[in-house]
């Protein structure tokens, strides 16, 4: 099912949670709404599901307006952060929950239940365990047993906020790669929250990256990462460094590097770096930064090098961060107070507000 | 160095405190507590058996006992919906005024009963408010049951409201939400969801209503009139009696009062002890 949401405002007595928000979700994509805490991406969640309702706008599913639908009505299935399983009945009737509350005229038979409860478990790996009660289940048990509730009503989408927040680094690793090929075998659309950038560039077709109530920017993962289209995409996706730049007639004057920047007016300017995207170079070689190495740190096969690039036109010495494979660069000195030049290999100017 | 063992616990004391606090608290139980109401149960039966039972089947004694039987039926049910449908308010929704509602419950607990007793004299008292309307409409609240449990509802309705609400805002509403994303009906969701997880907060301020309505006598004593065998309450009753110089007859009743508390503690005790890994369980997580 393909989800619409058209100019969605919502405020929270003064505080605006979304303002103006345009989103597409194809039918059986993957997405990820990605930002920081406040970035106003639960809200944006709680909409689609009709558990919380936008001031205005719209939310369509397939075309038609659901607004004003209530959430038992939308026939989504919703997983919460901290799973919000009914402690005080077992697994298996946690997940028949959705089919038991039906009106007896659209409720399957009990054996029906009992047959779609064991698929599930069978589904979310965890057979055999429909007879204990949520509290004796880890933390990733229980967010599979959420799951399998949410799907066990056949939704149209499903919508998950944070779904693996409360899980230890390994766990979520794991969760997320299966949750990732259940999509994938089920097919159903799917929209996730989450504030771990890694998170959804790894498992999602598409990132929406939202701040402050509005998105910043959306597109497939790699493609957000590689070519981010604001400052603060660049700055809460991956290590970035900041470098202060000016800019006259087009070109960015970069520590003494020049760089073309056609879209950016004059004046003050700040040009995006990202660790790795530096290369190293002896000093002295055209197009690079000059700076001295000040330290170096060898993780594994990835050497991370600090380097002062002193002030020239700014007012301070800059401290710039590189990694570079400890193949490639053999041949240079890189002690600490060794001179080097820095050649960016993706440098990106944006106008300094 | 070899010696007399060392105490390993930082936050142990030496055994003269020790036994000296433990000491003190048992003295102050045993003088405040426990000592009253074995006299209590003493006198009842200081004249022996058949005074005792004498005292307890007389007409009037009888009466009270119903009496105060149905107040309590009366006023905890209706006590129990009220609380039950106040704390839902003001733990799951934000709305205007919810703080004032919050001080509102707390009322009864900070007027004294005397006063609660005397507001509904005020408005339904011959002279009051309502009094002449009533009066002419043949109504009678003030001198009579209805007044009776007023003012019982008026002085026990914080005691489920008071238990549940810090309870229903910790459990949060995440599982009342995902009853609803579900497909559940407000009532499904209240039923099969939120009753299941207050229920022993319920059952508490159930039981200590239920202690308090029955015994119960500031706020009934203003209202009641003391119309023996009509409009006495046991605590009223005990007090009677007491004033006639008839002790044994008062004892006897007030260790009926006595011993009806001290079931309801037995009752929450032995619920405790059946259902403790039950309740730990709906507290926790």
């Amino acid at each position: 099912m393909g989800i619409d949401i058209k100019s969605v405002n919502k405020r929270f007595g003064s505080f605006e949670a979304l303002r103006d928000v345009n989103l597409s979700v194809a039918p059986g994509e993957f997405l990820a709404l990605l930002g920081p805490s406040g970035s106003g991406k639960t809200t944006l969640l709680r909409i689609i599901a009709g558990l919380e309702f936008a001031d205005e706008g719209q939310v369509l599913f397939d075309g038609h307006d659901v607004s004003e639908r209530s959430v038992r009505d939308r026939h989504v299935g919703f997983v919460f952060q901290h799973y919000a399983l009914f402690k005080h009945i077992t697994v298996a009737k946690n997940i028949a929950f959705g089919l038991e509350v039906r009106p007896r005229a659209s409720r399957p038979s009990r054996q029906d239940i009992d047959e779609r409860v064991q698929r599930l478990l069978q589904l979310v790996q965890l057979p055999g365990l429909g007879g204990r009660y949520p509290t004796q289940l880890s933390g990733g048990q229980r967010q599979r047993v959420a799951l399998a509730r949410a799907l066990a009503i056949e939704p149209r989408v499903l919508l998950l906020d944070e779904p693996f927040g409360a899980l230890d680094a390994k766990v979520r690793k794991e969760l997320r790669r299966w949750l990732r090929k259940l999509h994938d075998e089920m097919g159903i659309t799917t929209v996730f929250v989450t504030h771990d950038q890694e998170e959804a560039l790894e498992i999602a077709d598409r990132v929406v990256v939202m701040s402050k109530g509005v998105i910043e920017q959306v597109g497939p993962a790699q493609e957000v990462y590689d070519q981010p289209a604001t400052p603060f995409v660049y700055d809460f996706l991956g290590n970035t460094n900041r470098l202060p730049a000016s800019v006259r007639g087009g070109i960015a004057n970069v520590a003494g590097l020049l760089v073309p920047a056609p879209e950016v007016p004059d004046g003050a300017g700040i040009a995006f770096v990202r660790p790795h995207e530096f290369d190293l170079r002896p000093s002295g070689t055209y197009g690079g930064i000059e700076g001295i190495i000040s330290h170096v740190f060898a993780n594994g096969p990835i050497l991370r090098i600090e380097v002062n690039v002193p002030a020239v036109h700014v007012a301070v010495d800059l401290q710039v961060e590189v990694e570079a494979m400890r193949q490639g660069v053999d041949g240079l000195s890189l002690s600490r107070g060794a001179r080097v030049a820095l050649a960016p290999r993706n440098i990106r100017i944006f106008p300094d507000h | 160095m070899d010696g007399a063992p060392r105490s390993n616990d930082a936050t142990t004391e030496g055994p003269f405190l020790r036994l000296g606090l433990s000491g003190i608290a048992l003295l102050y139980l045993a003088l405040f507590l426990v000592l009253p109401l074995v006299a209590v149960f003493v006198e009842a039966f200081a004249k022996g058996l058949g005074p005792f039972l004498a005292a307890v089947t007389e007409p009037d004694a009888l009466s009270a006992v119903k009496l105060t039987l149905i107040v309590a039926a009366i006023s905890v049910p209706m006590n129990l919906v009220f609380g039950v449908a106040a704390a839902w308010a003001i733990a799951k929704y934000e709305f205007w005024g919810k703080s004032f509602l919050i001080t509102l419950i707390d009322l009864p607990f900070s007027v004294s009963p005397v006063i609660s007793g005397l507001v509904y004299i005020l408005l339904f008292g011959a002279q009051g408010l309502l009094g002449p309307w009533l009066y002419e409409h043949d109504i009678k609240i003030i001198f009579a049951v209805p007044g009776i449990v007023l003012a019982t509802i008026f002085v026990t309705f914080p005691f489920i409201a008071r238990e549940l609400i810090p309870l229903m805002q910790e459990q949060g509403t995440s599982e009342e939400e995902a009853a609803i994303s579900l497909g559940a009906s407000g009532w499904q969701t209240f039923r099969r969801v939120t009753l299941p997880n207050i229920r022993w907060g319920l059952l508490y301020g159930v039981l200590l209503c239920n202690a308090r309505a029955m015994g119960e006598f500031g706020a009934v004593s203003v209202v009641s009139g003391h119309v023996r065998g009509l409009t006495n309450t046991m605590p009223l009753h005990v007090e009677i009696l007491y004033n006639e110089y008839n002790f044994t007859a008062s004892f006897a009743v007030a260790s009926l009062l006595a011993l009806l508390a001290l079931v309801t503690l037995i009752l929450k005790s032995v619920l405790e002890w059946r259902y403790g890994d039950e309740i730990a369980a709906s507290a926790r997580h």
